[in-house]
């Protein structure tokens, strides 16, 4: 019943597959290395709602805390107490094991139950919680140790990638283009081409029409993973006048490496 | 009042509303205050109260039924989004005829605080556009 009761949580906030089993249940909660304390809530003799917690460290305050992970009612029990009395329960826990707050996360889709939680007089706290999981925790914690050449020193880096950019274009470097762009990469030309992967590849390996391409006021700008590189150009024209421009590349952190995943580029 | 364009496809066919629009309002709640602009009217701005003053207030007075084609590439890296493709506008020549104005559009997106925001925009117009292809002002006709 509690198993049934944890998947119907998170169908409700739609996270698909429903893992729980009994097996699960009993080793994560009553097991010799239990993980969380289950509370089950019972309303005319039969379940009506549970409660996951587990203690943990509040390092604002510097203080033991209590964290619930998973706070359900059934349907036909709601608004008849039953979640105020498990909450209730789990406070009472934490201030016995002389914890300094509780507290839990919410999906913030989740009108009903932030109303909910506003009415315990819980406040927002605003954090958003990032999670990383099955293959792409096993490859983190692979790289431990590793220093993070795409994050660590960013701006070095992407000016060196900007550089090779430019330097590729002038040389008809293929090959630092197929290390450098991504599978979606799109270029929009300044013949206002939209070429993919394939096709700048194939533009490249063409003797561009200009030469002497240099890049003047380089700006780089961080977004996130996300990083805009942008600069105004100069170069010479086949009819040897001079000529400017101004180009947008984006780059994506992807793993541990930068890519370039769109370019844009105008010509005056 | 509306939503905040909860995805960055929304926020482009937002965005191309507001320009048909011209409405400055609503094309300032989707930038953010530091963004950068490369455009076809002024080579390159930075900071929003700029890009509206130097950029959009000089083109989309003069342009119709902006839009970009369908099959705009958009891609995202968690609360980053960018958007490549071509879009069209009818603007009216020197002769009094209405035409199409082809161009090219790149956007970075931020979502900050939940909403979308552009943080940079590089537009170009097709090389067979000369300058003088943003067209006519509605008051330029009526003084002819």
């Amino acid at each position: 019943m509690l198993a049934e009761m944890a998947n119907d949580l998170n169908d409700h906030v739609g996270i698909r597959g429903r893992p729980f089993t009994a097996e699960r249940i009993v080793s994560g909660a009553f097991g010799p290395d239990a993980a969380f304390t289950a509370l089950v809530a019972e309303l005319d003799g039969a379940p009506a709602g549970y409660v996951f917690f587990t203690p943990g460290y509040n390092t604002d305050v510097a203080a033991p805390s209590m964290w619930l992970h998973d706070i359900f009612v059934t349907p036909a029990a709601r608004g008849r107490g039953v979640g105020f009395a498990l909450v209730a329960a789990v406070a009472a826990e934490t201030v016995r094991a002389g914890g300094a707050s509780l507290e839990w996360s919410v999906h913030t889709d989740n009108a009903g139950a932030l109303e909910f939680y506003r009415r315990l007089g819980a406040v927002t706290v605003e954090t958003r919680i990032m999670s990383v999981d099955g293959e792409r925790l096993r490859a983190l914690a692979a790289r431990a140790g590793e220093h993070d050449s795409a994050h660590g020193d960013s701006a070095p880096l992407l000016e060196e990638l900007n550089a090779g950019y430019i330097r590729s274009v002038r040389t008809s470097d293929v090959r630092w283009f197929e290390e450098h762009l991504a599978e979606d990469f799109l270029n929009t030309g300044p013949d206002g081409s939209l070429a993919d992967r394939a096709g700048f590849l194939r533009q490249i390996a063409r003797q561009g029409a200009v030469t002497n391409l240099e890049a003047h006021e380089v700006r780089i700008r961080l977004v996130g993973d996300v990083a805009i590189i942008h600069a105004r150009t100069s170069y010479t024209r086949p009819d040897g006048q001079a000529g400017a421009g101004r180009y947008t590349d984006i780059w994506a952190r992807r793993g541990n490496r930068w890519l370039c995943v769109a370019a844009h580029v105008t010509r005056g | 009042m509306t939503a905040p364009p909860a995805t960055p496809e929304q926020w482009l066919r937002a965005f191309e509303a507001a320009v048909r629009a011209r409405d400055f309002a609503a094309g300032r709640t989707m930038f953010a205050d530091d963004a950068v602009a490369f455009g076809t009217w002024a080579r390159a701005v930075a900071g929003l109260d700029n890009i509206v003053r130097e950029q959009w207030q000089n083109v989309w007075p003069r342009i119709r039924g902006f839009h970009f084609e369908p099959g705009a590439h958009i891609g995202t890296a968690g609360d980053t989004a960018w958007i490549a493709g071509g879009w069209l506008t009818e603007v009216t020549g020197p002769d009094g005829r209405s035409f199409t104005r082809p161009g090219r559009g790149t956007f970075v997106l931020e979502r900050r605080g939940g909403t979308w925001l552009a943080v940079h925009s590089h537009f170009s117009l097709l090389p067979s556009q000369s300058e003088s292809a943003h067209g006519r002002l509605p008051s330029d006709a009526a003084r002819r």
